[in-house]
């Protein structure tokens, strides 16, 4: 039911989860919204794939195999030509301490799950809005 | 040898036996061998008749019974009771000389003789130490018998000296006993102290993991529960097409159920942070207004379908509050949320006033509702009670909201109190201080 035409200039969300049933649940209400996306499945993924398409934003699950996602993040914004991507932490894990590592890590913003799909893609639209507003220095 | 013939003459046969007697009695540790031979030898050199030699028990200075005797009939059962210091024997215990009691006055429960009754103290008796005992000789007149006052302070003092010994080796031993004593008592209590130590420790190891495995189930627990609410809602908005009314109802069912089952498991979450000290205070400046306009759009769609009057009553002047605004409003949230549970009809007023005099804030949601007994206005604060936890009750939920408030309230120097009554609706109010110290 993707009815909105995927054009170029329609922004390409990463979406770094490595449960399945979440990921292209996301994937799909994204899709449905009007975004392009792109799926990985653990931080060194997503590196890979965040420096080969440049996604306009980046929704990053923090427990993650193989790469976690603090790593993953910090690991983005360490490199020039991927600093510029806003990542959003998803985190399920609701104790204490995760959403200042997030932050430390370099997360531009946090979102705990559980988090229904249109709840998420406001907070993508969210995001953008805000860097659009105050351009990459 | 010129001395020993001397000693040993016949005209001065008192001398040689005195020494034969004195090193007699220091070969003897034994009261009652010394009492018998002291007898024997006054019976042998003094000629001296019935005779009876008397002694207190070591238990009671004042009960005497009989060491040794010389033709006294049914000697070795008698005893003497000195308790009545009038007794005509109790004084000479404390005097240094013998006294002589004629015939009539020997007290009769004495087994001698109706003959008078020569009393020699045993020692060296004066009014601080009484005599060690007593040599009571038959004697018809007051007429000293030689030897028998030498006889009698000789055995006394000797008595004396084992009386002492005996004592010390008792006081020693009962010293060595409680020294023991302590020493087991001590190391019984270091045993225990240990063991409370390591059941601390273990029990601290326990909550600490009891609360890492709560937080670990909650994330495992919510991970599908994620996925069952984001397809549900998806559904709901038709991302894969339209549904018809029963779908609808069906996925309405799926949706209020699943959130119900978020709620139940967030809730846990919260108790388990709270425990592990895992909640941390977030103080910021806010308004109430703000705040409860908050509350009352996060319940809405419960309002809506409760069809309860549902109002706020604000104070005019409500100043800015320095509080953790996250925990007020779940406070506010959940209490509000009660309120529309358990009141079938009539309204909701969420009230707030603030109390210059001691700079506090109440927030109050009163209601219409079916209100709570007196008897269980206290154990509804408590994790997992309700009013009815039966598995038949009326109403659902986890039993932990109340006792999550509270501990929240506790948490930023508030409290939660309640005024209700059987039938006639609850009020609860949340009271806090309008700035919250910082931990």
């Amino acid at each position: 039911m993707t009815q909105t035409l995927q054009q170029d200039n329609t922004p390409l969300v990463l979406i770094v989860d490595d449960y399945q049933d979440a990921r292209e649940m996301y994937a799909e209400y994204l899709e449905f919204s009007g975004f392009r996306v792109i799926e990985a499945r653990n931080g060194a993924e997503a590196l890979e794939k965040a420096r080969e398409q440049h996604p306009a934003i980046i929704l990053m699950d923090l427990s993650l195999p193989v790469m976690d996602g603090w790593e993953a993040t910090r690991r983005l914004k360490e490199d020039v030509s991927t600093r510029g991507i806003p990542v959003v932490a998803l985190s399920g894990h609701a104790m204490d301490g995760h959403s200042r590592e997030a932050q430390d890590a370099g997360c531009d913003a946090y979102v705990t799950k559980p988090c229904l799909p249109d709840a998420l893609v406001k907070e993508v639209q969210r995001v953008l809005t805000a860097v659009r507003r105050t351009p990459a220095e | 040898m010129p001395s020993t013939a001397v000693l040993s003459s016949p005209a001065t046969p008192a001398p040689e036996a005195r020494l034969a007697l004195a090193e007699l009695l220091l070969g003897s540790d034994e009261a009652r061998v010394c009492a018998r031979a002291t007898v024997d030898w006054l019976v042998r050199n003094a000629r001296v008749g019935q005779t009876l030699c008397l002694a207190p028990d070591d238990t009671d200075a004042n009960h005497f019974s009989a060491l040794a005797s010389h033709d006294v009939q049914g000697a070795e059962r008698y005893t003497l009771s000195l308790h009545d210091a009038a007794h005509p024997l109790a004084a000479v215990l404390h005097q240094p000389e013998p006294r002589w009691l004629p015939a009539g006055q020997v007290p009769p429960e004495l087994p001698l003789g109706r003959t008078g009754l020569l009393a020699v103290p045993l020692g060296q008796p004066d009014p601080e130490t009484p005599a060690a005992g007593l040599l009571l000789v038959a004697a018809p007149t007051p007429e000293p018998i030689p030897d028998v006052r030498w006889v009698a302070r000789h055995l006394g003092t000797h008595l004396a000296r084992l009386h002492k010994g005996r004592q010390l080796k008792r006081l020693e031993a009962a010293s060595t006993e409680l020294a023991a004593r302590v020493n087991a008592a001590t190391e019984e209590l270091a045993t225990q102290n240990e063991l409370l130590r390591r059941q601390a420790f273990q029990l601290e190891q326990a909550c600490a993991a009891k609360s890492q495995f709560l937080a670990n189930m909650s994330h495992e627990l919510r991970t599908p529960l994620n996925a069952m609410l984001g397809y549900t809602n998806m559904l709901l908005q038709g991302v894969s097409g339209e549904l018809s009314a029963p779908q609808r109802r069906s996925l309405v069912r799926i949706d209020s159920n699943g959130h119900h089952l978020l709620q139940i498991i967030n809730e846990i979450l919260d108790i388990t942070r709270i425990e592990a000290g895992r909640m941390p205070l977030h103080l910021s400046d806010f308004r109430i207004p703000e705040l409860i306009q908050e509350v009352l759009s996060e319940l809405d769609p419960i309002i809506v379908r409760s069809k309860l009057a549902v109002s706020t009553a604000l104070a005019a002047e409500l100043p800015v509050i320095h509080g953790d605004r996250q925990k007020v409003k779940q406070i506010v949230v959940n209490l509000l949320a009660n309120a529309l549970k358990f009141t079938h009809e009539g309204s909701i007023q969420v009230l707030a006033r603030y109390d210059a005099a001691d700079e506090s804030v109440d927030i109050s949601v009163e209601d219409t509702g079916i209100g709570i007994a007196p008897r269980h206005q206290e154990m509804i604060f408590e994790d997992f009670q309700q009013v009815d936890s039966s598995p038949t009750r009326p109403y659902g939920g986890t039993g932990l909201g109340l006792s999550i408030c509270r501990r929240l309230a506790t948490m930023i120097d508030g409290q939660v109190t309640l005024k209700s009554a059987l039938g006639q609706g609850s009020t609860f109010t949340l009271h806090l201080p309008r700035r919250a110290r910082p931990t």
